[in-house]
């Protein structure tokens, strides 16, 4: 008797699945609908992406744009698969470290022929552009960039009698005691938690320029343990047990929340993201008119720190049936109006020096000024390895907690380099 | 008397100890969105805030995803029992042709790691063109489900002598009515758990769903769990609001399966 | 006088009597959908992974089909790796904590189950469904948060006993041995209503009376679990049991959530080394490798149960 109610149900069910199984169309199967895959946390999913399509359909008014937001968590696996499968989405917005594994895989159109008609692509930042580059040809449009500045507590520099933020890294050190004065042991003149290798990195870039470089065969070698690298990651040490907490020696920025930490008042200083202000002042409004910015300092006056410029590509799926189109939004994301939407809407750095707009709020025209001097990352499918492996973040806070440089630098260059010559070279 | 006063105060120290983190995380959803970490713990969330809520349940596709979700798991657990528990009762009341063959090999499937046979299991469906089909994950699903419901029933069957069965048989009962009437009801506490397996591991799947369905229409509910950790970094309010709303299904399937089919559970044994 | 005793009449012979292809075509019949859904379903992707680990198989691959045989190439170099060897040391001791503490859990909380007046049975699986339904992934994230330095409750809490000090700001998740700990805690704590729930469904099988005729003969307590609910719980608890090694050494979220693995791959089971393998260098062919790796490895420690599964007859 069960049974059969059983069986019943179970029909049912399988039936009413197929019903919605049958609506099911994958990429842009539809000649008249474009898809357009965008990641969470940018463009994709505010309100600004709906310029891009209406400066698309200017040109073709009858194709519908299908937007697409994706998780970041086993982006990888689900791009590669969804670029080869037989319905692919048309345009495709991929993480700058990322990018190099799809054109590796062929899973992107060549661009190159479609560059020049790009809005300013001879003045796309760099590091950006670089990452969509393969071989010599363009395989990805740069979509937005973002990089990190230090936002600081102008209430409590004034307090403890700083005049002018620092502007070398010894200066942040002595500043950061002169701001610890009178205050508990968690607070951290500025907040640097051990696993923040966008934060750890750059010290060493300063000292030694790129850590991995790729010779005339395109052979990578990782040199951490050059005399300049690992002094480099000495005065990374330094300053990350002068400035932050001991406790913060082993976190990431997300347990506990960096900007829950300095929104509590438990630091002056911070080096965060372009939407990270924000958030602080959800987490806590009376410090509106307390905040300030600055790039961050390197060892001479002279010459900040160079930073690492990340953010988004954009590319079209080689197997997408509708070439031409998809280019056309393409060209509509990197052009100077859309551009300049995000950068005043949404605190993203434009892909060209000259889109910034002269009403760009004061965080973003000082991280277009911290740009100036910006390291790129290694232009490797391995580099979005080293990314899930989470290996930097393992290093530097390794090396916050006390290990010894030169020894620590010798296992990261057995291992980086291994793994950018063996992922996604054959 | 006295005794079992006993066992209940320990198992109320026990229920406390053990729902603590989930009381933490449902205490914590009800925290006004801003107030939701602080270095001085408030136990007791004061004012209760829908805040966290409305932000997590604000998500355009949230209605459709759940949809996916319940259609999906629903499916894979009313298939899996019919089709697991027919099998475990043939397994261990029956010889048959194939028999400890079928049996080893439901051990060894059991241990591939999950994660392992996602890509061989792309490849296959889109070489059939059956990639972006919901109806594909139930199967995915019933991979590693039947092979644990028919294994674990098994054992559940195994400790039920046949005698039982096999009077009824004689007072003149068929064989399947035997099974139906007679052993099911017996089942009833094992199958209660298996189902309530069987429903957590679809609803909880998060890879194939995604990897497996293209179509942002025919994503299911641990995509937007996962959608509040975001590069910027958590919104822990939201989704820890997300996560309770997430893990009610279960408990109301758990509820409506315990009243249906249970006899063990709350009665202690039942034996003719 | 002597009493003629006879069968009752039968009008007609047993059921159980007749020819052996009624049941064996019922048997068949009830046991064909499950054959048929895996067989379909999981044959092929099981040949195909067999055939991932002889291939040099990766993203590019994934695109174009094109993929080298390099035959034994993947499995002896997993197996000539030294991080594999510690990882699966590891995973050995990981996996028998873990197992031992859930059995042990498990049953305690059945044996408890079963002596609760009805209010608090229904109370305390409510409790154990709640943990259970709790999503591994939100689990794991509450779990970081309770033991946070400076947010974290746990840190507050043992802070307040004034035992061991002013704990807010330590980082348990940031050294090796706390930081298993913490996961190898959250492990157990996620596992044991399954463990439980079912042993106490086997327990509840249990007649009664069994337990009331040991008793008249002395045997309570102990020796009533050691001679009557051990034997008769010995099928489910082989299969909970090997259920649960089975997962703890393919066990991912967990460990991944909390610590990634580290520090310095200090924490890395079987299960993070095989995702760092296979998606993270998008180097699917070796993931397969370790796959197979993984069964080999399980189905040794299954090798008992399995050998007796496979003689005539035999019930586990």
């Amino acid at each position: 008797m069960r049974h059969r109610v059983r069986l019943i149900a179970a029909t049912a069910a399988a039936l009413a699945l197929a019903a919605t199984g049958c609506s099911g169309t994958g990429g842009g199967a539809d000649d008249k609908t474009l898809t357009v895959w965008m990641m969470t946390g940018g463009p994709g999913d505010s309100p600004v992406i709906a310029d891009a399509t209406k400066a698309f359909h200017r040109e073709h008014p009858d194709i519908t744009v299908d937007i697409q937001v994706q998780q970041w968590d086993n982006i990888v696996t689900k791009l590669t698969t969804a670029l080869a499968s037989g319905n692919p989405p048309d345009v495709v917005e991929m993480g700058n470290t990322q990018t190099p594994i799809q054109s590796y895989a062929g899973a992107l159109s060549d661009l190159s022929a479609a560059r020049s008609t790009f809005d300013d692509s001879t003045h796309w930042l760099g590091g950006l552009a670089a990452s969509g580059v393969r071989d010599g040809r363009t395989y990805a449009a740069p979509l937005y960039g973002g990089t990190k500045v230090v936002l600081y507590r102008t209430d409590m520099f004034a307090k403890a009698g700083i005049g002018a933020p620092p502007t070398t890294l010894d200066e942040l050190v002595t500043d950061c005691a002169k701001l610890r004065r009178g205050r508990p042991g968690t607070f951290s003149g500025m907040y640097l938690p051990g696993k923040y290798w966008f934060a750890g990195m750059p010290v060493v870039f300063g000292k030694a320029g790129p850590v991995a470089t790729r010779n005339a065969q395109g052979r990578w070698s990782s040199r951490m343990s050059s005399p300049d690298a690992v002094a480099g990651l000495r005065t990374w040490q330094r300053v990350q047990n002068a400035c932050s907490t001991t406790a913060s020696v082993g976190a990431d920025t997300n347990s506990p929340d960096q900007d829950q930490v300095f929104a509590d008042g438990k630091a002056a200083m911070a080096y965060v993201k372009a939407w990270e202000p924000a958030t602080v002042l959800e987490k806590n409004p009376k410090l509106a008119d307390k905040l300030g910015y600055f790039v961050m300092p390197g060892y001479r006056a002279s010459r900040t720190l160079p930073v690492i410029v990340a953010g988004s590509t954009v590319g079209v799926a080689a197997a997408s049936p509708h070439q031409d189109l998809a280019k056309a939004y393409v060209r509509a994301l990197t052009s100077r109006h859309f551009q300049q939407e995000l950068a005043t809407k949404l605190n993203l750095l434009p892909v060209s020096s000259t889109f910034l707009p002269a009403d760009a709020p004061e965080q973003l025209k000082v991280a277009a000024k911290a740009v100036r001097v910006s390291q790129p990352l290694p232009n490797a499918p391995g580099e979005a390895t080293l990314e899930t492996e989470r290996y930097n973040e393992q290093f530097f806070a390794k090396i916050a907690g006390g290990a010894d440089p030169a020894t620590a630098a010798k296992e990261y260059d057995r291992h980086v380099t291994d793994t950018l010559n063996t992922v996604g070279t054959k | 008397m006295r005794r079992r006063a006993g066992y209940n105060a320990i198992a109320m120290v026990c229920c406390a100890v053990l729902i603590f983190p989930v009381y933490w995380m449902v205490a914590t959803a009800f925290k006004q969105p801003g107030r939701v970490m602080e270095s001085r713990p408030r136990f007791f969330p004061w004012p209760i805030s829908l805040g966290n809520f409305r932000h997590a349940l604000s998500t355009a596709d949230f209605g459709g995803y759940a949809t996916n979700s319940v259609l999906i798991a629903l499916s894979t657990v009313v298939i899996s029992m019919v089709v697991g528990l027919s099998a475990s009762i043939a397994l261990s009341r029956f010889r048959f042709p194939g028999r400890r063959a079928f049996q080893v090999l439901l051990v060894l499937v059991q241990m591939v790691p999950g994660a392992a046979i996602l890509i061989p299991m792309y490849l296959m469906f889109r070489s059939l063109g059956l990639l972006d089909l919901p109806p594909v994950l139930v199967l995915t699903h019933l991979t590693f489900v039947l092979p644990f419901t028919i294994w674990t029933m098994r054992a559940f069957v195994d400790a039920v002598p046949p005698d039982l069965e096999q009077a009824a048989m004689v007072d003149g009962c068929g064989r399947l009515g035997a099974y139906v009437r007679i052993l099911l009801p017996l089942l009833a506490p094992g199958a209660v758990s298996t189902a309530i397996f069987a429903f957590i591991h679809a609803w909880d799947d998060y890879l194939f769903a995604y990897v497996l369905m293209t179509s942002q229409q025919h994503y299911t509910l641990p995509v937007w769990l996962v959608s509040f950790q975001t590069q910027e970094g958590v919104d822990y309010g939201a989704m820890i609001a997300a996560s309770t709303v997430f893990s009610l299904p279960v408990l109301v399937f758990f509820l409506l399966v315990q009243r249906k089919l249970v006899a063990g559970m709350t009665g202690g044994a039942v034996k003719g | 006088m002597a009493v003629l005793t006879r069968q009752p009449e039968r009008t007609r012979p047993p059921r159980t009597r007749v020819h052996r292809s009624r049941p064996r075509t019922l048997a068949i019949g009830m046991v064909a959908p499950a054959v048929v859904v895996l067989v379909a379903i999981l044959g092929y992707p099981l040949g195909r992974l067999i055939v991932l680990a002889l291939q040099e198989y990766g993203s590019r691959a994934v695109f174009t089909g094109d993929a080298p045989f390099v035959g034994l190439a993947n499995i002896t170099g997993v197996l000539g790796d030294g991080a594999f060897w510690a990882v699966l040391a590891r995973t050995v001791l990981f996996a028998a904590v873990v197992v031992v503490a859930l059995m042990l859990g498990g049953l305690g909380l059945s044996h408890l189950l079963s002596r609760v007046s009805g209010w608090a049975r229904l109370a305390t699986t409510v409790c154990l469904v709640l943990v259970w339904a709790m999503p591994m992934v939100a689990a794991a994230l509450m779990w970081q948060w309770l033991f946070q330095p400076q947010y974290g409750v746990v840190n507050w809490m043992v802070s307040q006993l004034h035992v061991f000090g002013d704990q807010t700001a330590s980082d348990w998740l940031a050294h090796p041995t706390s930081g298993m700990v913490l996961i190898m805690l959250l492990v157990v704590w996620k596992g044991l209503p399954f463990v439980a729930m079912t042993l106490y469904a086997a327990q509840s099988q249990i007649p009664a009376e069994l337990y009331e005729a040991a008793g008249l003969d002395g045997a309570t307590g102990l020796a009533a679990f050691r001679t009557i609910t051990a034997p008769l719980l010995r099928p489910v608890l082989t299969v909970v049991a090997l259920l649960e090694i089975i997962w703890s050494v393919n066990s991912f979220t967990p460990i991944w959530v909390l610590t990634q693995g580290g520090p310095n791959g200090q924490t890395t089971t079987l299960g993070v080394y095989s995702f760092l393998t296979a998606f993270a260098r998008t180097d699917y062919g070796v993931g397969a490798a370790i796959a197979l790796l993984t069964v080999l490895l399980l189905a040794a420690v299954a090798a008992a149960y399995v050998r007796r599964l496979t003689r005539q007859g035999e019930l586990a």
